[in-house]
């Protein structure tokens, strides 16, 4: 029997899990049952991720892995500004370290993505062989996408400054920027497919299920509108990374 | 002019964990339009913001402080009004007894260019030692070259520095210091507390600048100018400046 979406829920929120193929049908009944016990959005909202959390938790949900080609390449954006701060976030956990402050690695990064940077090659070399290439890029599962060739530059082909808008990104602008990894399928362990239970309640209008990211609808005319093959896996580790980084300018 | 409202309300989103796929957050959001909307902020409107928001952002805890601290650095404030707010702030509660509230606050002023004294910095024995790579990123932050070298010396010698982290902070040194880099290399080279680490170091200081610090000119310093050294340690500077005339000598010979 068809789902009905509950009255108090956006069409698109019940849609997202109503027409999740890469979720089993008894998740979709568990979640749609779930929420139709509440009354109103916000209790509605907070079933919604506490339902999401605690299954996780649980390890309830069978991932759908995906095989990738054997040259591919695929890409993960990450919005600059808070990427430095992710950095040294996990330079701050490292105990051998001792910690480090956003500022001390500004100039790395810089080197990282090819810019012109206050800090010589030799030296940049010696502290990314130190720091970074045995540490994962972020510190959980990301989010990769894969273009349609399959091909191995994910960055390659089309406007990259289009790429934010057709990722769907909520909170992108015009001038936003991005650091962009280019990572051999090869060295990320356990791509899967993305369900409705990876997505957070506020980010339902943004996400379609089935796999594809869908274009922002505020995408600029000269863009491209078609999406993007998602994925998730699990960080790679710099020492895979491409160098340099890929810078991303959202247009 | 800055809708306070918006500004409170990117704070509350981002502290409570709201962030697209690319990790960018609506502070992050707020923050880009600040600089490139249709209307943007002067320096002093946002300062005046922050400065009308930091005793809430104490009381909230750490984590506002942190993304009061991003704030500030990235939309490089300089603002001396400001400053002395945040100064209040860590001498009054709840950032007085809070090590981690006081990290954040003395980085914020940090990066609005009036980081905490050494001295001051040397009192805070529980930032130091929950978190020296912050704590150093401070001490660094100061003009005066002396005691910033010494203080590094001694946490080195302390033993709670890694070679990790002083191959880290020499950048930061340089950039602060410039030509100050080697006597710095030399002087935390020596405070290191066991051969091992020393030899780690000498290698790694090698390859990032070329320095061999078993080699002149870099292995000879003016110990005149280290007199704040305990005898100890001059007395090591000592023997390795005579080693280094020896080599000289015989080599001149």
């Amino acid at each position: 029997m068809p789902r009905a979406c509950p009255e108090h829920l956006p069409e698109r929120c019940f849609k997202n899990i109503d027409e999740d193929e890469f979720a089993a049908q008894e998740f979709r009944d568990a979640v749609i049952a779930e929420l139709r016990a509440t009354t109103n959005l916000l209790q509605a909202a907070a079933a919604y991720d506490h339902w999401r959390s605690t299954a996780k938790a649980l390890g309830a949900f069978s991932a759908i892995i995906v095989v990738l080609e054997p040259h591919e390449r695929l890409g993960r954006l990450r919005y600059r500004d808070s990427y430095q701060s992710t950095l040294a976030d996990l330079l701050r956990n490292d105990t051998t370290l001792g910690g480090a402050d956003e500022s001390d690695i500004s100039e790395l990064l810089a080197w990282l993505l090819g810019e012109t940077a206050d800090i010589e090659d030799e030296t940049a070399q010696v502290l990314f062989d130190l720091l970074l290439a045995d540490r994962p890029i972020e510190p959980s599962e990301g989010w990769y996408f894969r273009t349609d060739d399959h091909g191995q530059n994910p960055f390659s082909g089309y406007d990259l400054s289009c790429l934010p808008w057709r990722l769907g990104l909520p909170f992108v602008v015009t001038g936003s920027k991005y650091v962009g990894f280019s990572v051999s399928g090869s060295d990320l362990e356990g791509p899967r497919r993305v369900t409705f239970a990876d997505v957070a309640w506020d980010y339902h209008p943004y996400w379609r299920p089935n796999g594809r990211t869908e274009a922002r609808s505020e995408t600029p005319a000269a863009c491209e509108k078609t999406g993007l093959e998602e994925l998730l896996a699990k960080p790679p580790k710099f020492s895979s990374i491409r160098l340099p980084l890929v810078r991303v300018a959202a247009g | 002019m800055i809708d306070t409202q918006v500004l409170t309300e990117s704070f509350k989103r981002t502290a409570a964990g709201i962030a697209d796929l690319s990790g960018k957050t609506p502070l992050d959001t707020f923050v880009e339009l600040a600089r490139t909307g249709e209307s943007p902020a002067t320096d002093g409107e946002l300062a005046n913001a922050i400065s009308s928001l930091a005793g809430w952002f104490a009381e909230q805890g750490p984590a506002y402080l942190r993304l009061m601290r991003e704030f500030i650095r990235r939309l490089k404030l300089r603002d001396e009004a400001l400053a002395a707010i945040l100064r209040r702030l860590v001498k009054d509660e709840p950032t007085r007894s809070d090590v981690d509230r006081r990290r954040w606050t003395s980085l914020a002023l940090m990066d609005l260019g009036f980081p905490p004294t050494v001295t001051a910095l040397q009192r805070d024995d529980e930032l130091r030692k929950r978190y020296v790579g912050d704590w150093l990123s401070l001490v660094a932050a100061n003009r005066n070259y002396s005691s910033v070298e010494n203080a590094f010396v001694v946490a080195t010698k302390e033993g709670i520095v890694s070679v990790k982290q002083l191959c880290l902070k020499a950048e930061v040194v340089r950039r602060q210091f410039g030509e100050r880099l080697a006597n710095f290399l030399l002087a935390v080279a020596l405070a290191l507390p066991d051969e091992e680490q020393r030899i780690e170091f000498r290698n790694l200081i090698l390859k990032m600048y070329g320095y061999d610090l078993n080699d002149e000119p870099h292995g000879t310093v003016a110990i005149e100018n280290l007199g704040w050294l305990d005898r100890q340690t001059i007395n090591l500077l000592e023997r390795v400046n005579a080693e280094a005339e020896l080599r000289k000598l015989k080599e001149a010979a």
